[in-house]
């Protein structure tokens, strides 16, 4: 949590061509070696593929049903147990931070639960809701509300004094005053949470599905494995690894404008 | 000042004792006093001896634990939208325009959105933010910031504002500044106001009444009535009447300081 928030204050300088250009010309210098090493028969291609196959490969896979089904199926089990682990998040926080009593006991259970790889719960899931995509979702959902808990507790318990008597002083109602002042104030805090939540449902979704799904991206690059397709292997990481910089963009600049809007 | 008008805020035997785990504190031992309708009174007394908890008391945000506090004649039992407050803090909400922060309190008191803007453009005139009404806090300085929060309380057209040490955390030529300033805007306007301070010129120059407060267990001391006509001009400081009165309460706050020492001292 310290960490977010020094990173916070101290925005690094503008950068001019120079940054830029360097990491352009080392993301085409690997494949560089990467193309020159498969082709000189120093990398094995059935370990290794090609950057050109891949390339070719990719274009074959994008828009065919499979890979939209794939596509489809990752994003929808990301997106029902990022949402539903957010929301869970958003108001344990709130509950945690408005029952001081109850906080101390809390917090150290929602610390705990951090590092526990919740992963391996989902044998247990299995046998309860059996195979499909239900176990996958409350996995995911659970990853996202730890941190996204935590974070909510603590951007609450930051709330300078002046908002509480604020929000006492103008009678605002219970929901009001979170909607209207505590919980934007809080944003700062909250959305690291929700990124750290994001990130966790990611690696989970695509976790899952190499285990327990028939669809998905992480299913297709295990399955394209287990039957040798190592081309095609590659060319869904990378598609899982676009998705995955795509959204962290987005991110990005959703927590940019946020940020604007919502610090002093 | 000339006789008793109609009382606005009224406290009588006021006392409030806190309790801690670790025990009781008394913070104020029978206040009695009142605020005249569309007068300017100040609060002044050595730190902590419950300067804020009496203001605290008369914004309803804390409730006496004995005798009483009454607005226009009826018993504070909370808080109240006819009552604003400015504290310390500007307590802005930073993700706002200025506009909208002068109209928070309005719209918490369910104002339409039309006339709340208006009011808000109104109050930005007042209080000399022309121009700034789209900006967002961070965009301000300290002073700017608490006019702002001046602008909210007044908003709502308050039966009384009350205000914490507003220009307390500002820097001492902002601070002078925002004190003409407030006198200008007052003048204007003449509400009822209670004002906390620790800044004896500030007191008076405000002020239509000064109440010096006793170290805690606190009472009130004394009051000074402020007999300076108004208005009041930026040349006041050199008034002698102004320096009489500053030294007056300078007297009273010494011997206050002295019993504190020699309070401690057994
Ligand atoms: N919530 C509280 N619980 C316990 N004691 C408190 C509480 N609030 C204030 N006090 C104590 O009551 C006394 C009066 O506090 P108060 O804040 O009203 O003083 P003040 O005159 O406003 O002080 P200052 O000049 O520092 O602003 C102080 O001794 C303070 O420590
Ligand atoms: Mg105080």
């Amino acid at each position: 949590m310290s960490a977010t928030l020094r990173a916070r204050r101290s925005r690094p300088p503008r950068a001019g061509w120079q940054v830029p250009a360097t990491q352009a010309a080392l993301v085409v210098g690997f494949f560089a070696l990467w193309e020159a090493g498969a082709a000189s028969g120093l990398l094995d291609p059935l370990t290794w593929s090609r950057p050109s196959v891949i390339v070719t490969e990719l274009a074959d896979l994008i828009g065919t049903p499979e890979t939209v089904n794939d596509l489809a199926a990752t994003l929808t089990t990301l997106a029902a147990g990022f949402l539903i682990g957010a929301s869970v998040g958003v108001g344990i926080g709130i509950a945690v931070a408005r029952l001081r009593r109850v906080q101390a006991v809390v917090s150290t259970y929602l610390v705990a639960l951090q590092s526990v790889p919740l992963l391996v719960f989902y044998p247990v899931l299995l046998t309860i809701f059996g195979l499909n995509r239900g176990p996958t979702v409350i996995v995911v959902a659970a990853v996202t509300m730890v941190p996204v808990a935590l974070n909510t507790t603590a951007g609450l318990g930051a709330i300078p004094r002046g908002l509480q008597r604020l929000a006492t002083s103008l009678m605002l109602s219970r929901s009001a005053a979170y909607r209207k002042v505590f919980l934007p104030a809080a944003i700062p805090l909250i959305f690291p949470g929700l990124r750290v939540g994001f990130l966790a449902a990611l690696v989970t979704t695509i976790g899952m599905e190499f285990i327990v799904a028939s669809a998905g991206l992480g299913y297709r690059v295990g399955q394209s494995y287990h039957t040798f397709a190592v081309d095609r292997m590659y060319a869904n990481i990378v598609v899982v690894c676009v998705l995955a910089i795509l959204v962290n963009l987005v991110l990005t600049r959703i927590e940019r404008s946020l940020r604007r809007d919502v610090t002093t | 000042m000339t006789t008793s008008t109609e009382a606005v805020l009224e406290f009588e035997d006021t006392a409030l004792t806190y309790r801690t785990a670790s025990g009781t504190i008394e913070a104020l031992v029978g206040v009695t006093a009142a605020v005249p309708k569309g007068r300017f009174v100040s609060v002044i007394g050595p730190s902590g001896c419950g300067k804020s908890t009496l203001l605290d008391i008369a914004g309803g945000l804390l409730a006496p634990t004995s005798g009483s506090a009454r607005l226009n004649g009826e018993e504070i039992r909370g808080p109240r939208r006819t009552t604003a407050m400015v504290f310390q803090e500007a307590a802005l909400l930073p993700w706002r325009t200025v506009r909208d922060n002068i109209a928070f309190g309005l719209e918490a008191a369910g104002v339409p959105k039309k006339r709340r803007r208006d009011r808000a453009d109104s109050l930005i005139n007042l209080v000399g933010l022309d121009g700034f009404g789209d900006k967002h806090p961070g965009d301000l300085s300290g002073g700017m910031r608490q006019r702002v929060a001046i602008a909210r309380a007044l908003a709502v057209d308050p039966e009384i504002l009350l205000m914490d040490e507003p220009f307390g955390a500002l820097d001492q030529q902002t601070r002078m500044m925002m004190g003409t300033e407030l006198t200008k805007i007052w003048e204007r306007i003449r509400c009822s106001v209670l004002f906390v301070t620790h800044d004896i010129p500030e007191a008076i120059a405000l002020s239509d009444e000064v109440w010096v407060m006793s170290q805690r267990p606190a009472r009130i001391k004394e009051r000074v009535v402020i007999d300076i006509p108004r208005p009041r001009g930026a040349d006041l400081p050199l008034d002698p009447r102004f320096q009489e009165l500053n030294g007056v309460i300078w007297k009273l706050l010494r011997d206050e300081a002295n019993r504190q020492l020699v309070g401690s001292a057994d």
